[in-house]
């Protein structure tokens, strides 16, 4: 319970400090990294409060011998602003907090405060299961070569 | 479960329903709506209820509610588009089809939902009304059509109550004018806007294609609504918070 409540004060710890953390300005996460890049959180213990400043990132290690060195890592919720959804997951070695990862962010401009609501992104056709289309077919024409008309068709089997 | 089809208003209309039971009735008033609407609201109809109203034959006093609501939507649009969204065009006769479309479609939808259907798409021209979950867990899944290619999809998204609609300009040009200049409107090849109901994400979709590339920070500015342009040159831009099928 106690690890618990340490674990959560360092999420929210982890979260503030990614979320005031300025990224670069040709980060664009649309959707979850993988790999996810890992960031060197800045000190937040002024900001947070947490029980321990975090420090600076440094790689977890493969294997911990005792239970105190245990690796643990937990995913903040994911946090819905003006500007997408923000996630981020802290890794901790022991009781030491040793990495935030950004799970999700929103796509980045130069500071957090100025992104940009809209994504620009290369079209890309993706095939998937679908239900319905939405397009502008408004003529008897264009429907019977479309793929609604094929939907409905399959539908009506 | 029910699935129909047909064409009405100069759309095809499809209606999928997936609820249990029996909504015969109801999906037959459905279809007998959309043709009265094509009777009174056309502008292509004679003694339609507009070209009356356009002619001179009707004072606004005179006008149906149906008909009235429509038009304050027209005016409402125009302003909040600057112009570039205009039922009246100079030279040209009161042509509200842009809201028609989606009132009628919403209003159908709404139609069902009083009647206690609670799982359907209906897609009218490719403007699209979801309600529910076609299966437990999954939202509906609504392709964008991709507007180079008929048969392709440049995104899935996922809807359960909402509308989805979307202008486009796709093999013959341009039939979408710009209110301000009266020409075809240029910039975009198509636009697709979610809100909850079908009268917004029409009405934005329009306008936003009339108003060309400004068309896309105007749509992306707009409240409750989410925002997929394509533009020529072949760029999508979208909001956050759209919601893409993964």
């Amino acid at each position: 319970m106690k690890k618990t409540i340490f674990v959560v004060a360092l999420s929210i710890a982890g979260f503030i400090a990614v979320w005031r953390f300025e990224p670069g300005p040709v980060q664009n996460t649309a959707a979850i990294a993988q790999p996810p890049p890992s960031v060197t959180a800045p000190s937040t213990s002024a900001s947070s409060g947490a029980p321990q400043a975090p420090e600076s990132s440094t790689p977890p290690p493969s294997s911990s011998a005792s239970a105190s060195d245990a690796v643990v890592t937990t995913q903040g919720s994911a946090e819905s602003s003006r500007y997408g959804v923000v996630q981020v997951q802290v890794t901790f070695t022991g009781n030491r907090f040793t990495a935030i990862t950004l799970l999700q962010a929103p796509n980045v401009g130069r500071a957090l405060t100025a992104l940009p609501r809209l994504q620009d992104e290369a079209m890309q056709a993706q095939s998937a299961d679908i239900d319905t289309v939405t397009g502008a077919t408004e003529t008897s024409e264009s429907y019977k070569t479309s793929l609604q008309a094929a939907i409905d068709a399959k539908g009506k089997r | 479960m029910t699935t129909r089809v047909e064409q009405v208003m100069g759309l095809p209309i499809s209606l999928d329903l997936r609820d249990e039971g029996d909504f015969a009735e109801v999906v037959d008033d459905v279809f007998t709506w959309f043709r009265d609407v094509d009777a009174r609201f056309s502008p292509f109809k004679e003694d339609s209820e507009v070209s009356r109203y356009d002619r001179g034959e009707l004072t606004a006093a005179e006008l149906s509610e149906d008909l009235l609501e429509v038009l304050e939507l027209c005016a409402y649009y125009e302003q909040l588009s600057g112009g570039a969204f205009r039922a009246r065009l100079p030279g040209r006769g009161l042509d509200p089809c842009a809201v028609v479309k989606g009132w009628a479609v919403q209003r159908a939808a709404d139609m069902l939902k009083a009647e206690g259907a609670a799982t359907f798409c209906l897609n009218a021209g490719g403007d699209v009304v979801t309600a529910g979950e076609p299966e437990p867990g999954r939202p509906w899944r609504v392709g964008v059509r991709h507007p180079e290619q008929p048969l392709a999809v440049c995104a899935v998204l996922e809807s359960r109550n909402g509308a989805i609609a979307t202008s486009a300009a796709y093999e013959r040009g341009s039939h979408i004018l710009d209110g301000r200049s009266g020409t075809p409107a240029t910039g975009l090849l198509s636009v697709t806007v979610v809100a909850g109901d079908l009268v917004t994400a029409d009405a934005l979709a329009t306008a936003a294609f009339a108003m060309g590339t400004e068309g896309i920070t105007w749509a992306a500015d707009r409240p409750d609504c989410e925002i997929l342009i394509v533009d020529d040159s072949r760029r999508v831009h979208r909001t956050a918070g759209l919601a893409l099928a993964s």
